[in-house]
């Protein structure tokens, strides 16, 4: 199915075409707009995972967009994706649902509905716009939900130069949408303020405007929540994720810091987070097997993300290079670093792009295993 | 040395291309404007913002008078022809004429355009060789000709161009501006190839206007600024 499905976006939408479907009557305007990814991977994996295929070709997204206008006053947006519902992923840390919120643009900036969260500049920035295939383990949703259903409140102020968003959530990520949110009614919070005090930067990690000054934004991420779990309510055991680190009966605070940079077709971007999570149960999975007691019941998350891109402006070529490092779990041992490398030729308006990434892990935690060192990724992006 | 020498290239590929000067900076005192044009006769400009508003500003960047457009949400794009004033507005589709002197709202048209609701037009501008009203779409570049009853004759692609943020008809040329390449485009009216290029100065460039043969006003939306450039 998915092979027929890679098939029918290659050979049906050429790369030069625009089906982006809009129309508007009297004070209402809507706009449908689609996006299409794949890949093929090879996998130089490690000798203990000989039975692993090297090889995979995936069908990574097929999203459709409906966006809708009120006059300059309302706004909502629907998005799904065809692939993630295929997967039977309507939940947890990869929704099928990507956005369905509803947008009132008063004094202050009101959204309601389920979508994007307001933290982290990395896991803001749209698939189509950011330089590699897979985000990094910071900003991908391991350490917090990058969706949820919730209220963000945000508004600009000194010319667009300073943006705050505050906001309230369910705090259970995709789950929320099979009503298996935690029965902890305090909702997570969640703010962010953004300064770029020479001139507005669009969220995008190349420099796709060549900026012809040059222009960084600082921003500050901080979210909290607190949830309790009585210990007769039955939970889905996938709930808390891979690593555990999505709490559902304790405390979890994060902070986080952002810096982008760009001038002339050059972008730079660094990233910084520390989650300390609490748990109530001091035998909870975190705690991996140690004596809860060795920080006070605290386990700390959080790692660094340091990216440059460039983007030939004329000739339409891209280079991005990614160094990460993090510390999913402080008691477990060994820590995660890996480089990235990636090329990119633009084409159909900067709209489409293939993108080549190659990935080696330098050091990895006895979490999260994997079973290459090297990965080689090549594949479409198509927006249309 | 010859990855040296294939930088340098690559370097010069894209650096090699006429600069305008930049003489002069006005800070303004409207919001988030996204064009302009400039009245000769009375020596002022007018410009349009995306909260459908227009405004007439002196040249020390002074609001003289500002009204909010009825109907008129994301104005992206201005020409001055005789006494009236067309408008075009992005994301409705629609063209507003206003008089210049009282901004009361004369007429209005819709323009059907299927592309991206915040990719469409971006300029507006007369054509004396075609004799036609023409509109200016960003993201594919493609221009509207409209017959004297405002309905589209005649739409062609822009292929040399991926990206423009305004347009204006001066001294037999086509001018594009481009806030994503920073450049101005002088370009035939009839081929629509480049006949030369400027680089400029001015960051998110969203409005453009002639002041004479070789002066230059750009506005920018997001530092709500007039910049007065000199061409060479």
């Amino acid at each position: 199915m998915k092979k027929a499905l890679v098939i029918f976006f290659l050979f049906v939408f050429r790369g030069d075409v625009f089906l982006q479907i809009s129309f508007s009557s009297g004070e209402s305007a809507w706009e449908f707009s689609s996006l299409f990814s794949s890949y093929y991977s090879h996998h130089v994996l490690n000798s203990s995972a000989a039975n692993q295929p090297t090889n995979t070709l995936k069908l990574k997204d097929a999203r459709f967009k409906l966006k809708g206008f009120y006059k300059n006053r309302f706004s909502y947006t629907f998005e799904f994706d065809v692939i993630d519902a295929l997967n039977r992923s309507f939940l947890g840390d990869d929704p099928a649902l990507l956005e369905a919120n509803f947008t009132w643009n008063g004094p202050v900036d009101l959204c309601f509905g389920f979508g994007k969260t307001p933290y982290s500049l990395s896991s803001m920035i749209p698939f189509k716009a950011r330089g590699f295939w897979q985000r990094s383990s910071l900003t991908n949703g391991t350490l917090f939900y990058r969706r949820d259903l919730g209220l963000t409140l945000s508004k600009s102020f000194l010319n667009k130069k300073l943006k705050v968003f505050l906001g309230g959530y369910s705090g259970s990520g995709g789950w929320v949408l099979q009503h298996m949110s935690s029965p902890s009614e305090i909702p997570e919070a969640m703010a962010r303020v953004e300064f770029s005090p020479l001139g507005y930067i669009t969220n995008t990690a190349f420099d796709l405007e060549n900026t012809a000054r040059p222009l960084f934004k600082v921003g500050l991420n901080a979210c909290y929540s607190n949830k309790s779990t009585p210990l007769t309510f039955a939970l889905d055991s996938t709930l808390p994720g891979d690593y555990f680190l999505h709490l559902t009966n304790g405390s979890k605070t994060g902070y986080g810091a952002d810096l982008m940079f760009k001038y002339k077709g050059l972008s730079l971007l660094g990233e910084l987070h520390q989650f300390a999570l609490q748990p109530n149960d001091s035998n909870n999975a975190l705690f991996v097997s140690q004596d809860p007691l060795i920080h006070n019941g605290v386990v700390f998350s959080g790692g660094y993300t340091l990216e440059a891109h460039y983007l030939f402006s004329k000739l339409k070529y891209g280079v991005s290079a990614r160094f990460e490092e993090h510390n999913l779990n402080d008691l477990a041992t060994g820590i995660q670093r890996n480089i990235r490398l990636a090329l990119h030729y633009f084409f159909n308006q900067r709209r489409s792009s293939v993108q080549f990434n190659a990935t080696h892990v330098l050091e990895e935690e006895s979490l999260s295993v994997l079973p290459w060192k090297q990965q080689f990724r090549l594949g479409l992006i198509h927006s249309f | 040395m010859k990855p040296l020498l294939f930088c340098w290239l690559i370097f010069y590929c894209t650096s090699a291309i006429c600069q305008a000067k930049l003489t002069k900076k006005i800070p303004l005192s409207f919001k988030d404007p996204s064009s302009i044009c400039h009245d000769q006769s009375q020596n002022c400009y007018y410009m349009v913002n995306d909260l459908g508003q227009i405004a007439k500003i002196d040249q020390k960047g002074m609001t003289t008078k500002q009204e909010k457009v009825p109907g008129a949400y994301d104005l992206e794009g201005l020409c001055l022809l005789g006494n009236e004033l067309y408008l075009i507005d992005e994301r409705f589709r629609t063209v507003f004429i206003v008089d210049k002197n009282t901004f009361k709202l004369l007429r209005s048209f819709k323009v059907k355009d299927a592309g991206a609701l915040d990719r469409s037009y971006e300029g507006i501008f007369y054509n004396p060789s075609s004799e036609s009203l023409t509109l200016i779409s960003e993201q594919p570049v493609k221009i509207y000709e409209l017959d004297y009853e405002f309905k589209p004759y005649h739409q062609a692609a822009l292929n040399a161009f991926d990206q423009v943020s305004d347009a204006v008809f001066y001294d037999n040329f086509l001018w594009l501006l481009s806030s994503q390449n920073n450049r101005v485009y002088k370009v035939d009216t009839q081929t629509y190839l480049i006949k030369k290029s400027w680089s400029i100065p001015v960051e998110d460039a969203e409005g453009l206007a002639f002041l004479n043969k070789n002066k230059l006003a750009v506005v920018s939306d997001n530092l709500k600024t007039l910049y007065i450039l000199d061409l060479d």
